[in-house]
């Protein structure tokens, strides 16, 4: 007997014996044999995706959200008695020769949160973002300062908190993977650790998925000469053969699995290569990112595809982007790293805003740490510090135009209301209706949690 | 390949060239590096500005470095005239004139000259051709003819004789180029690979195209060659000064006092209790018994209620043996009349060695490059892949395996596949940004603690490192004691050969005196302290005569066979040689560093809270630890391969094994067998299982073929309604369950059905950028950690990270669509193809053949007819993919 024709409606949406119950899934990559956690969160979400900046190398506190008018009073000179016995005693941390910031800070918006002229654009939109000025951990190195950023220790052997967040609130889309992430700049710079889009101890689906802003998702274009009608033919005979092996074998949800897997691929394949294809984005939202000249063209292929990645319903968005370690000079470092930047992440809280799509998206923006606000050497530049930085959060419910934590006078080490990695990831978990110490996964019989040593949503950032 | 001893070799290398008068005959041998070199470089007596020169050399081409652009990508050599020395690597090009070789349209290699790269500036002659001597003649002239005018003519003669000089084999001509020249000098390229070797001879220039065929040539004309410079006086080898002596860090101050560690431990935990051979049972259903595993297996049937499945058809079972012995599927004529003589083939395969040698790697979280932000590769850590290919196909004893990788360096008599099996230990990740050596050395110390103790033991320490275990009977101070055995040595390029001592030595005191000079004038300058120097500037900032001396050090020690592995200056008996790296801030290269290495209790696991002194210990669950004496790692491996004293390492082992067939092992929690662990299924076939190893001599083939021997093993995948109401897990084992392929065996599968399998074993990985096009085996492709082959993180591989004792199984959307539009995964749709259709025949006969190759099975009627209608209406491609594409291809049936 001949398989049933199918046309692509029948293929995706019913018969094959497994029926429509079948493809009632919760999510695209968190589907797998009821072995997950019922979807759902604890409370209230006050977002629905979120899009993680995220500023490989360590841009640096004091020239960027943290102004410190007291650096031009000691430039040259040692870090102050009174404060150099509380910075933590890690190598890197530099006592000698205080380095004023080249930026001047002004105040900004109607809130009147002060940013450096690196940052014009930025800038501009203070009013919907929340700086927390202090950020604090103990790794000042970047591959194990990159996983405690993502996974909560320098070992990246746990979940990234992307993999945690598509575990906890599964997908909005059937078409698209839950989990994508972006390494852009990374040529000749930091190698991008793994551990920030694994899935740790959490099963492998969790993962994220690595695309390249011009590529797309790897394989997910058919080849030339393929179209739907092809396609389906060949699914039609996979399906059949399946059906016919899994019928010999009786029950096997893995195989069952695999067979849905094909559907969602199917899908995968038109709507992947629609989200990557931006002729439909208009000539002004092109220029809003940057795409039409050379610095920001990257960053904001980036930051528009994030865009475009949360309209479509994905979950967790990550873009990494490369070349903030500013050891050598400073100003021609970070000029450049803003340069590229700047004016695209401005776009990008824009461009949510007039859509509609800034209240459900919470945006984060952070390196792995800050940096000294002493000179590297003489070398006018800054040493890895990862002892008080600024991060920042916008919108996805929470406030903007405030400021949380404060530096010592010269913004080296956090004093006033310290936040650890673990609070950043409790706080992303918190925007989307996930509390982080009731988010658990068995693993060596311990009920493991994202964060590891505690860690608490900072509950201010939303108020 | 050259095989002279370095040291001798420095002194030829210089004889070589200061002999290669201009005009002389005596050959100097250049040769490939993989990137830009400039090996070979002389001044010209003065500038030259003439309207018109000639050039002339001899060139041979080693035909065995020869390769063409369809096979490799072609080959590189460039004689170069240039106002400028440049330095070792630098580029002479744009509008310097270039005389040599290169791949013409993608093709073919080619003499040729050139202004610039490729478009009209670049200019072929006669095809290259390896082993043969030509001689190679250009002029290059001004067309303003005035001394400040720019060379913008090049003309290329290949072999020409006396009459030629009208009719060159090529001409170009650019504007924009050089007025003079000074230098003269051959580069090698990208193209040019490192072991290609290149002859040339008889460099010579001149005014007048007859003085070419003179062997000495215009003298008097300013065109002499002056010969290479030699090293200057002051860097005589004998002068270069001693590293410095290495300065043991102070003693921290003991800051932690923990709690002492309680006088017994003890535990009614299973995987603690002694191995005892227990008796096979004899079950009533006798006749389905054939092997003790049966017997076993059998009473486990009759207390649940179970009624084991049917022995599979002997296809089916043909399939399954293949797959799980070697990773591939049967060959098409494997038609087994006796499946024991097929299982004992299977096992003396190279194939079984390359398919379990992956599991091992797993556990033992191996790979290719340091890992964390540089993530520098480790071009030597191959060896330690094949080891343990090699060790599982010669089915070195497991006690011995274990022995080997936990102590190879302080095992005697010394052989350097002891160095080599330490690979395991050396594979522990580090980071080449942490200047805090305390903390990096601490890093690697937990990283082998805690797959050491996964590996063999099956424990979760990691747990202990901070804290006393939350489960298991482990203490923190047994963390500790635990990295006490492998404190005083450290991962590194060991040199597996005598004579490299020297060399290495003198390269630190030449690279540690340019350091110390940088960082004298980075103080003199006023920079505060400490002064930091990265060590790769430092070869940036030698003088060139400094720089020639310390490339021809790096040479010599080059070539001397190295091997990632794990050595101890302090308890290994062997005086061996650590070939340098160059990190931002690598390990301390002094061997006499891990001599003052003491292992402290770490409060909190934080290295800035030293508690005492730890001395080596295993945990104090399996009793006391006596003296161990000045082997401490040996005395570990001794312990862990005692069954008497360790009940758990052979344990851990036929686990693994069991596990490798059934997708499941006898304990499920193949990495813990703690008490958060599962039990086993069938503790006493476990631990008869494990005696049989230790009985049996550790030989691992031995458990194999039990397993492959047993019926169990030989059961079909039938369902049972009834069965499954009284198990559905399958605990029992009443059916075989089918499991998915490793990724490995995916890609193996796909190439092997293809016809595209091959499979040479062995050697350096396969670099990422070939992975797709790569047909060998998956095993071979370079470990790269946090950029792994796609295909195997895709399907589940092990991250390269930590210990991974079992893959997960993911079911996710990129996985059709990598097997359906992946470029390699079409390739073998269309070779699978190819090879259906070789043998004639109509759609339906076509169908067939698919289904027989990919499964190893006659075809069903419907299945046929269905994929016959599909060779019709679309393509035999189209459906080979399809067959490739099924769960019946993707799983062990």
């Amino acid at each position: 007997m001949n398989s049933p024709r199918l046309s692509r409606r029948n293929f995706l949406g019913e018969g094959l014996g497994l029926g429509a119950g079948a493809l009632a899934f919760r999510s695209l990559l968190a589907e797998e044999s009821g072995s997950l956690r019922p979807g759902g969160s604890h409370f209230a979400p006050t977002a629905k995706s979120v899009i993680f900046l995220f500023m490989s190398g360590g841009p640096s506190q004091v020239d960027t959200f943290d102004p410190k008018p007291e650096l031009a009073k000691l430039s040259g000179g040692d870090v102050p008695e009174s404060l150099a016995k509380n910075v933590p005693k890690i190598k890197r941390a530099g006592l000698k020769n205080l380095m004023p910031s080249p930026w001047a800070f002004r105040p900004r918006g109607e809130s009147g949160v002060p940013v450096s002229d690196l940052l014009p654009e930025t800038a501009k939109m203070i009013d919907d973002i929340c700086v927390i000025r202090s950020m604090r951990h103990r790794n000042p190195v970047h591959g194990p300062g990159e996983c405690v950023a993502f996974t909560g220790t320098g070992a990246g052997d746990r979940p990234s908190i992307g993999a945690w967040s598509i575990y906890g609130m599964g997908s909005e889309t059937e078409n698209l993977p839950a989990f994508l992430t972006m390494n852009l700049h990374s040529d000749g710079m930091q190698y991008p650790q793994a551990a920030g889009w694994g899935a740790g101890f959490l099963p492998p689906q969790f993962q994220g998925t690595v695309v390249d802003p011009a590529g797309g998702i790897r394989d997910a274009e058919m080849p030339a000469g393929f179209d739907d009608a092809r396609r389906l033919r060949q699914l039609d005979a996979i399906d059949s053969f399946n059906r016919r092996h899994l019928d010999k074998l009786g029950v096997h949800p893995e195989l069952e699995a695999r067979m849905r897997s094909y559907r969602m691929a199917f899908r995968l394949q038109t709507a992947a290569p629609e989200l990557f294809d931006l002729a439909g984005e208009s000539a002004a939202t092109r220029k809003l990112y940057g795409l039409d000249k050379m610095p920001t063209e990257q960053t904001g292929r980036g930051c528009l595809l994030a865009r475009r990645m949360v309209e479509r319903g994905v979950r967790f968005v990550q873009v990494r982007i490369g070349g903030w370690d500013a050891h050598g000079n400073i100003k021609a470092n970070h000029e450049k790293m803003c340069g590229r930047t700047d004016l695209p992440i401005a776009a990008l809280l824009r461009d949510l805003k007039q859509r509609g799509l800034f209240e459900t998206t919470l945006v984060a923006w952070a390196g792995e740490f800050g940096r000294t606000p002493t000179m590297e050497g003489r070398a006018n530049g800054r040493d890895h510090s990862p002892s008080g930085y600024s991060v920042w959060f916008a919108g996805g419910g929470t406030r903007g135009g405030q400021v949380i934590g404060q530096t010592d006078p010269i913004g080296y080490v956090a004093v006033e209301r310290p936040v650890t990695p673990h609070d950043f990831h409790a706080t992303i978990l918190h925007a989307l209706g996930l509390d982080a110490s009731r988010l658990t996964w068995m693993h060596h019989g311990r009920e493991e949690l994202p964060t590891v040593f505690g860690g608490d949503p900072v509950m201010e950032v939303f108020g | 390949m050259r095989t002279a001893p370095p040291i001798f070799l420095l002194a030829i290398l210089s004889t070589t060239v200061a002999a290669a008068a201009p005009g002389g005959d005596q050959w100097i041998e250049l040769r490939g590096s993989g990137a830009r070199q400039n090996p070979h470089r002389r001044a010209l007596a003065k500038a030259f500005d003439g309207a018109e020169l000639f050039v002339r050399y001899r060139l041979r081409y080693d035909a065995k470095s020869l390769d063409t652009p369809r096979e490799g990508d072609g080959e590189f050599f460039v004689l170069w005239l240039d106002a400028a020395e440049g330095g070792e690597t630098a580029t002479h090009s744009g509008g310097v004139p270039n005389i040599g070789v290169h791949v013409k349209d993608g093709a073919e290699n080619r003499f040729m000259i050139r202004f610039a790269s490729g478009g009209d500036r670049e200019r072929y002659g006669a095809p290259l051709v390896g082993g043969r001597e030509f001689t190679v003649v250009a002029r290059l002239a001004k067309s303003a003819g005035k001394s400040d005018a720019a060379y913008d003519r090049l003309a290329l003669w290949i072999d020409p004789d006396p009459g030629s000089l009208a009719a060159p084999d090529a001409e170009v001509s650019a504007a924009g180029g050089l007025s003079a020249i000074r230098w003269a000098g051959f580069s090698t390229g990208g193209k040019t690979e490192p072991g290609d070797r290149i002859e040339v001879s008889g460099l010579a220039l001149a005014t007048r195209w007859e003085a070419i065929f003179e062997p000495s040539v215009d003298a008097g004309s300013g065109l002499e060659l002056l010969p290479p410079a030699k090293p200057s006086p002051e860097l005589e080898l004998t002068e270069i000064p001693d590293p410095p002596a290495y300065v043991a860090p102070p003693e921290p101050e003991t800051l932690a006092t923990p709690k002492p560690p309680p006088a017994t431990i003890e535990t009614d935990h299973w995987a603690f209790q002694p191995l005892k051979r227990p008796p096979v049972p004899i079950p009533r259903d006798a006749a389905w018994v054939r092997t003790p595993i049966d017997a076993f297996v059998a009473r486990r049937h009759e207390a649940d209620g179970l009624a084991p499945a049917p022995r599979a058809d002997d296809a089916t079972l043909t399939r399954r043996f293949a797959l799980t012995v070697t990773g591939l599927p049967p060959g098409e004529d494997a038609a087994p009349a006796d499946f024991e003589a097929y299982a004992d083939a299977l096992l003396e395969s190279t194939a079984y060695g390359e398919h379990w040698a992956r599991r091992w790697l797993d556990v033992a979280r191996w790979a290719e490059s340091h890992g964390y932000q540089h993530n520098r590769d480790r071009p030597n850590a191959w060896k330690y892949r094949d080891w343990v290919v090699k060790s599982l196909n010669d089915d070195l004893p497991y006690d011995a395996f274990v022995r080997k990788q936990i102590a190879g360096d302080e095992i005697e008599p010394y052989d350097p596949e002891n160095l080599i099996a330490t690979g395991f230990l050396a594979a522990a990740r580090y980071s080449g940004n942490e200047l805090d050596k305390t903390i990096q050395r601490n890093d690697i110390l937990v990283d082998v603690v805690n797959t050491t103790a996964k590996a063999f033991l099956g424990l979760t320490m990691e747990c202990a490192q901070c804290h006393e275990h939350f489960f298991d009977p482990l203490t923190q101070w047994d963390y500790y004691r635990m990295q006490a055995f492998f404190v005083q040595g450290q991962p590194g390029d060991i040199v597996l050969e005598e004579g490299a001592a020297e060399l290495i030595r003198r390269r630190q005191g030449l690279f540690e005196a340019v350091r110390a000079r940088m960082a004298e004038n980075l103080r003199a300058r006023g920079q505060p302290e400490p002064v930091l120097v990265s060590p790769e500037g430092v070869p940036k900032n030698m003088t060139a005569a400094e720089k020639r001396k310390f490339d021809e050090l790096e040479a010599a020690i080059a070539r001397f066979p190295k091997t990632w592995g794990y050595y101890s200056p302090v308890t290994s008996p062997h005086p061996l040689a650590v070939a340098p790296s160059t990190q931002r801030w690598p390990l301390p290269f002094q061997s006499e560093a891990p001599r003052s290495a003491k292992a402290r209790f770490l409060d909190r696991g934080d290295t800035n809270s030293p508690g005492p002194v730890v001395t080596p210990a295993w945990p104090q669950v399996f009793g006391p630890t006596p003296e161990l004496g000045n082997r401490p790692r040996l005395a570990l491996a001794d312990w862990l391969t005692d069954p008497k004293r360790n009940p758990l390492t052979s344990r851990v082992w036929v686990n693994l094994i069991w596990q490798g067939y059934f997708g499941r092992g006898l304990v499920p929690s193949a990495g813990d067998f703690g008490t958060q662990g599962d039990a086993p299924t069938h503790p006493e076939l476990l631990d008869w299982l494990s005696t049989e190893l230790v009985e049996s001599g550790w030989s691992t083939k031995h458990i194999h073929r039990l397993i492959l021997r047993s019926n169990t093993f030989r059961q079909s995948a039938l369902f049972s309604a009834s069965n499954a109401d009284r198990d559905p897990e399958n605990l029992g084992l009443w059916r075989w369950r089918p499991h998915r392929l490793e990724a490995e065996a995916i890609r193996d599968s796909l190439l092997a059905v293809a016809g595209e399998l091959d499979p040479a074993s062995g050697g350096p990985g396969i670099p990422p950028a070939e992975s797709e096009t790569s047909r060998r085996r998956g095993i071979y492709l370079r470990q790269k950690r946090d950029s792994l082959p796609h295909q195997q993180t895709l399907f589940d591989g092990a991250n390269a990270v930590t210990s991974c004792a079992r893959r997960q199984v993911s079911t996710v959307a990129l996985q059709p669509l990598w097997l359906m539009n992946s470029e390699f995964a079409r390739a073998m749709a269309g070779a699978f193809a190819k090879r259906a259709a070789a043998g004639g025949g109509k759609p339906p006969e076509q169908a067939a053949r698919l289904i027989s190759l990919a499964y190893g099975r006659k075809a069903g009627a419907e299945e046929r007819d269905d994929l016959a209608a599909l060779i019709r209406e679309s393509s035999l491609e189209d459906a080979a993919a399809v067959v490739l594409n099924t769960n019946e291809f993707l799983y062990v049936p």
